[in-house]
């Protein structure tokens, strides 16, 4: 019955890419948009029965499997197209059929203008496909297949508007910066099975208990965290996300926050033993992270763009999963990558909602003032805002904090880990209302040929459920200390605990202790909260003298540390310089020449035996004879003597 | 059996010479589909359980010196006969416009040159593969200097010149082998079998033991014909010039010679030369799919573009061979499938644009996408292919190569990654040019996009692209048998007769029976 279950849930959207697909010419975007979000949809409703199978089962034993077809076997290796359900999964696909079958919902609103509604319809369902594959297959490399697809789709829909050379450049750099991690990640898989002879999943946490301290986990469990940090924008291939923005905005909300950039955090809770018995790749994996949550962040404190700003925070809170996966805090960067999928689909289908309605208009400067043209998307864009700065008993909030609470409580946290973490939540809840205070507040700067409008129906209702979800999403997964005065369980914790081991070594939890970090990050938040209104509604100049007392610092934040033009100038660049002086001076000017002295060296040589030559068949005939049996003679002799 | 589909297209030539003119295209066609067919009939008869040669057949040729007409089939040779049957009348199919020049004559060399390849991956005995080895040259030098392009004379004198150097070492190195069979068995043989009994005396240290200089020999011919780098630069410009159908069997068969050659010659033969020196030829491999890479990234000429990927992508062939183990044999020959696939289909579209426009060059394409939709759905499927994604043929060469290569040898494997990398970004960036942004110069609203024939001619390999990508099994079942083979016995391999006949089969049941 599973199998049944599991095959109709990941071919469902694959059917609805071929409807669409095979469509190519059509223009009804009703039509296709229905088909996907059908597609979609059924899938959902699968995942849905799926997680309540999962929840009538002993808690030991919650796990589905379907063996389909043997997909490659050489050797000692043996691929099984399997796919696997478990607690974990069945989060993942939860997640990505639920959000997804919303922003498909969006989307038909938003494509509407479009000449090629198929078209994006179609490669909206093949990216749900394959991001299904990558949650559910039950070994690195069917993993890999979903991992490459949705690096696949992610390209066809950034360059959708692919007329547009930049918005096609955009494209393959994501691409391209992808396939960096994915060799490194393709190494790490060498390695593992060069030890451990298997790439299932649950061969390998298996085995990883015996495998700590052992130097090659360390190397492997980086070569895979590497494929992370380009699947999940992470300090340094980080660089591509930003770009990404140049697709349609539902699509920024579903691949580049909710689902595929995701996908990182979610191999390396899939691998949690693994990852748990290499201290070292563990501290990398915060480090990174942690660095990534203030970078990321502090380059949204300065940038324009309404999408861009939404693209460096959620770097940056991709930054605080993988610092919770670092710390060992596995259960909580799914529960932020939960959270984060509600509130930053919502704040993303927020700005498509905006852009939509001001023309395709994305600058904030020219914004302001929203609030009441755009009730509906302000109101819920507001619940998003509340959710990711941390309000309390917000979704954002719980997973924020949890992360934020382990991230110092845990045995492999520290206070350099913490600290960085607060305050990149600072800063997140600074540029946040920034952002909704240039475009929702204030006066507007709406230029007079525009005139914005609230969206239509089938874009509002995906917004309120997922207002909705970003406010109640937290709450199952309340902390103990808080859970302890109201009587409310951590359900998520509990849910995960069979699959997710905690880290060795961690101690009863302080309430003191975590009640004041809690109320540290809150009034930190709160402080830069209030200070960004201050600046930016209450005295709209303060921002522009800041800007002016520090031009440096200013300079370097607005363009992005300078980061895209020192990769385009020290790698690109030298690469493409050196590859042309390889064709030109050893292809063209020393291997062809030099063969060519070869030849005129033959031809001289040639020449005076000219006289030889004298057209006569046999006396060649003799010749060739002579010759090799003057080589035969000569090897002969050198093997018999 | 085989001698049928070794000469059948031989004999069938003869017929494309007398029929009227107007029937040459077809009767060369249904020829060439026939032949497919009838090598599909090998499938059949084909027993894959076994390592062992099969369907051999033998005949007395230069008796005195022991040479004979020796055929036989094994896992490693199979896939490479059905591929060399399929491409073939894909060949023809693709150039049925192009070509409008000595028409005739054009396909005579075509079927010609089919025997001539069949007969090189199915012949067992040493010299009857040279001669096919080199048989093979002859209609490929007409089909580059007669219907190629500007530089068509230097590019196919180039071509001859580099691959006639290379094999006439191999050649002395056979008749080497030769001598040696009689020393050591009392008569002469060149048969393959005899040669991989041979004790070749070897010894370390030096390049002049007789086993070394034999490794180099055969090697460079087919290092030659692969083409590795760094002899690897006839082969853009042989491309270039030729004909669409020249530069697809080039691509798609003519350089698999090469590679089988190093698995069925050079690794059995020579064992102890290629434990000593095979890193030499990893290393090549490895450099080679990066060099190949990065010069194929700066092309101005889409078809050298895809000539320099060939370098590229054969370098991953060879890395995976001399790897020496199961996954890198294995992904070695069925990368040379996919090559035959991918780079065939490339040439083919590649060929189909440059029909419309006479222009391969890159800056002056742009927006085709919105112009020719086909032509760019079939582009980007094929890309897909070549840049190794996965769910297509490409990835599970190139991941079973890689893998290989990396147990290998750790550094080169980490290396020849890079070339998963540099691929995309050749591809991608070739493929943005081409098909995105503002329309060039020659993108005009008159391009017509792919008519039937052409979608026709595309279709057998799109499909295949995804059939061999989500189902590899069902062709590297056929194949495992010989190569464990060959894994297992690296060190003293000996190929034994397939002896389950059809008759000894009928024995067998009668027996049963009883």
């Amino acid at each position: 019955m599973s199998d049944v279950l599991i095959a109709v849930l990941l071919v469902s959207p694959l059917i609805g890419f071929f409807a669409n697909g095979l469509r190519w010419k059509c223009q009804n975007y009703k039509l296709a948009g229905g088909i996907a979000t059908g597609a979609v949809f059924v899938s959902f409703l699968c995942a849905v029965i799926l997680f309540s199978t999962l929840l009538s089962l002993s808690e030991g034993d919650r796990v589905l499997r379907a063996d389909f077809f043997n997909w490659i076997s050489v050797g000692g290796l043996s691929i099984g197209a399997s796919f696997l359900v478990d607690q974990i999964s069945a989060i993942m696909i939860l997640v990505i059929t639920g959000v997804g079958t919303l922003i498909h919902i969006f989307s038909i609103g938003y494509i509407s203008h479009d000449e090629r509604p198929t078209k994006y319809f179609a490669y909206l369902n093949l990216f749900v496909f394959n991001m299904l594959i990558l949650v559910l297959g039950a070994n690195l490399p069917v993993m890999f297949v979903g991992w490459e697809g949705v690096g696949l789709c992610s390209y066809l829909l950034i360059g959708f508007w692919w007329a547009d050379s930049e918005k096609a450049s955009a494209g393959m750099k994501a691409f391209i910066v992808n396939r960096i991690g994915d060799a490194a990640l393709l190494l790490g898989m060498f390695l593992i099975f060069q030890n451990l002879n298997t790439l299932e999943f649950s061969g390998i946490n298996d085995f990883s208990e015996n495998l700590m301290g052992q130097s090659w986990v360390t190397a492997a469990a980086l070569l895979l965290f590497i494929g992370a940090t380009g699947k999940s924008a992470q300090l340094p291939l980080f660089t591509w996300l930003p770009d990404a923005m140049a697709g349609p905005t539902p699509v920024s909300a579903l691949i580049h926050a909710a689902t595929m950039v995701t996908a990182g955090v979610y191999m390396i809770v899939r691998l949690n033993p693994f990852f748990l018995a290499t201290p070292t790749a563990m501290v990398v994996v915060a480090i990174v992270g942690a660095l990534t949550v203030v970078f990321a962040a502090s380059i949204g404190l300065a940038q324009w763009d309404i999408k861009k700003v939404l693209a460096y925070s959620t770097v940056s809170q991709l930054g605080y999963m993988f610092l919770a996966c670092g710390v060992g805090a596995f259960g909580a960067a799914m529960f932020h990558l939960m959270t984060h999928a509600f509130f930053k689909a919502l704040m993303f289908l927020g700005s498509g909602s905006v852009i939509h309605a001001m023309s395709d208009e994305q600058d904030i400067r020219k914004m302001g003032g929203l609030k009441s043209k755009m009730p509906i998307t302000h109101a819920t864009f507001f619940l998003g805002w509340l959710a990711i700065i941390g309000t309390p008993l917000f979704s954002g909030f719980f997973s924020k904090d949890e992360i934020l609470w382990l991230s110092w409580h845990s045995p492999r946290g520290s206070f350099f880990l913490w600290l960085l973490g607060v305050v990149g939540a600072g800063m997140t809840a600074f540029y946040m209302t920034r952002l909704m205070a240039l475009t929702f507040w204030g006066k507007s700067r709406v230029p007079s040929d525009v005139h914005p409008h609230e969206s239509s129906i089938s874009m509002t209702i995906p917004l309120i459920v997922l207002g909705a979800l970003s406010v109640v999403g937290g709450w199952i997964g309340i902390p103990h200390v808080i859970g302890h005065l109201v009587h409310l369980p951590n359900l998520l914790e509990h849910w995960f605990e069979p699959v997710i081991l905690g880290v060795p070594g961690m101690t009863e939890a302080n309430a003191t202790a975590e009640w004041l970090l809690m109320g540290i990050s809150v009034a930190v938040a709160g402080g830069s909260a209030f200070l960004a209104y201050l600046m930016y509604i209450a005295d709209p100049e303060k921002p522009k003298a800041l800007a002016a007392k520090f031009p440096k610092v200013y300079e370097l934040i607005y363009n992005k540390y300078w980061v895209d033009e020192v990769y385009d100038s020290k790698i690109v660049q030298p690469l493409i310089q050196t590859s042309k002086g390889l064709w030109n001076y050893v292809d063209v000017n020393f291997i062809d020449k030099s063969t060519y002295w070869i030849t005129d060296f033959v031809k001289s040589v040639g020449s005076s035996f000219r006289t030889l030559q004298s057209g006569n068949l046999q006396q060649y005939a003799l010749y060739m004879m002579l010759g090799l049996a003057t080589i035969s003679m000569i090897i002969l002799s050198m093997f018999r003597g | 059996m085989l001698t049928k589909i070794v000469f059948l297209p031989l004999l069938l030539s003869l017929l494309v010479l007398v029929v009227p003119s107007r029937w040459v295209r077809l009767t060369a066609l249904i020829s060439t589909i026939g032949v497919f067919v009838l090598s599909l009939f090998l499938l059949f008869q084909f027993d894959k359980t076994s390592a062992a040669l099969q369907l051999v057949e033998t005949k007395d040729w230069v008796s005195s010196f022991g040479i004979k007409y020796f055929l036989g089939i094994d896992g490693i040779s199979l896939w490479l006969v059905i591929l060399t049957t399929f491409l073939t009348p894909l060949m023809i199919l693709g150039s049925w416009t192009s070509i409008t020049e000595r028409v005739r004559s054009f396909h005579f060399f075509i079927l010609f040159l089919e025997t001539a390849m069949l007969g090189t991956f199915v012949a067992m005995d040493a010299i009857l593969f040279y001669t096919f080895f080199e048989a093979s040259l002859i209609p490929m030098y007409f089909m580059v200097g007669i219907w190629g392009g500007a530089r068509r004379l230097y590019a196919a004198m180039k071509f001859f010149i580099f691959t006639m150097s290379g094999s006439v070492l191999m050649l002395v190195a056979i008749i080497a082998m030769m001598l040696m069979t009689e020393s050591q068995f009392g008569t002469m043989s060149a048969s393959l079998l005899d040669f991989y009994k041979l004790d070749i005396p070897f010894i370390g240290g030096t390049l002049f033991s007789p086993q070394t200089l034999m490794f180099f020999a055969f090697s460079l011919a087919f290092a030659i014909k692969v083409p590795m780098f760094p002899v690897h630069t006839w082969l853009p410009d042989a491309h270039v010039e030729a004909p669409t159908a020249g530069s697809v069997v080039l691509a798609g068969v003519m350089l698999k010679m090469g590679t089988y050659g190093f698995v069925r010659m050079v690794l059995p033969m020579f064992p102890e030369a290629v434990s000593n020196f095979g890193w030499i030829f990893l290393l090549l491999g490895a450099l080679g799919i990066v060099y190949g890479a990065l010069v194929a990234m700066v092309q101005p000429d889409i078809k050298k573009l895809v000539a320099y990927s060939s370098v590229s992508h054969m370098g991953y062939v060879v890395l995976g061979l001399f790897a020496m183990n199961t996954y890198g044999i294995t992904g070695g020959i069925f990368q040379m499938l996919n090559h035959g696939v991918s780079t065939g289909a490339l040439f083919l579209l590649v060929g189909m644009i440059y029909e419309r426009t006479h222009s391969r060059e890159i800056v002056k394409y742009g927006g085709l996408a919105r112009v020719m939709p086909v032509f760019t759905i079939c582009f980007f499927i094929v890309t897909l292919s070549s840049i190794a994604v996965p769910g297509t043929n490409g990835f599970v060469g190139e991941v079973l190569i890689l893998m290989g290569g990396f147990m290998a040898n750790k550094g080169l494997g980490a290396i020849a990654v890079v070339g998963v990398v540099l691929g995309a970004a050749y591809m991608l960036w070739m493929f943005k040019r081409v098909f995105f942004g503002k329309p060039g110069e020659l993108t005009k609203e008159s391009l017509l996009d792919l008519n039937l024939r052409e979608i026709l001619t595309l279709a057998p390999l799109l499909l295949l692209v995804f059939w061999m990508g989500i189902f590899p099994n069902q062709f590297l079942d056929w194949s495992k048998s010989s190569i464990d083979h060959l894994v297992k016995n690296s060190q003293s391999y000996t190929l034994a007769i397939h002896q389950q006949t059809s008759e000894n089969l009928n024995d067998l049941i009668a027996e049963a029976n009883q």
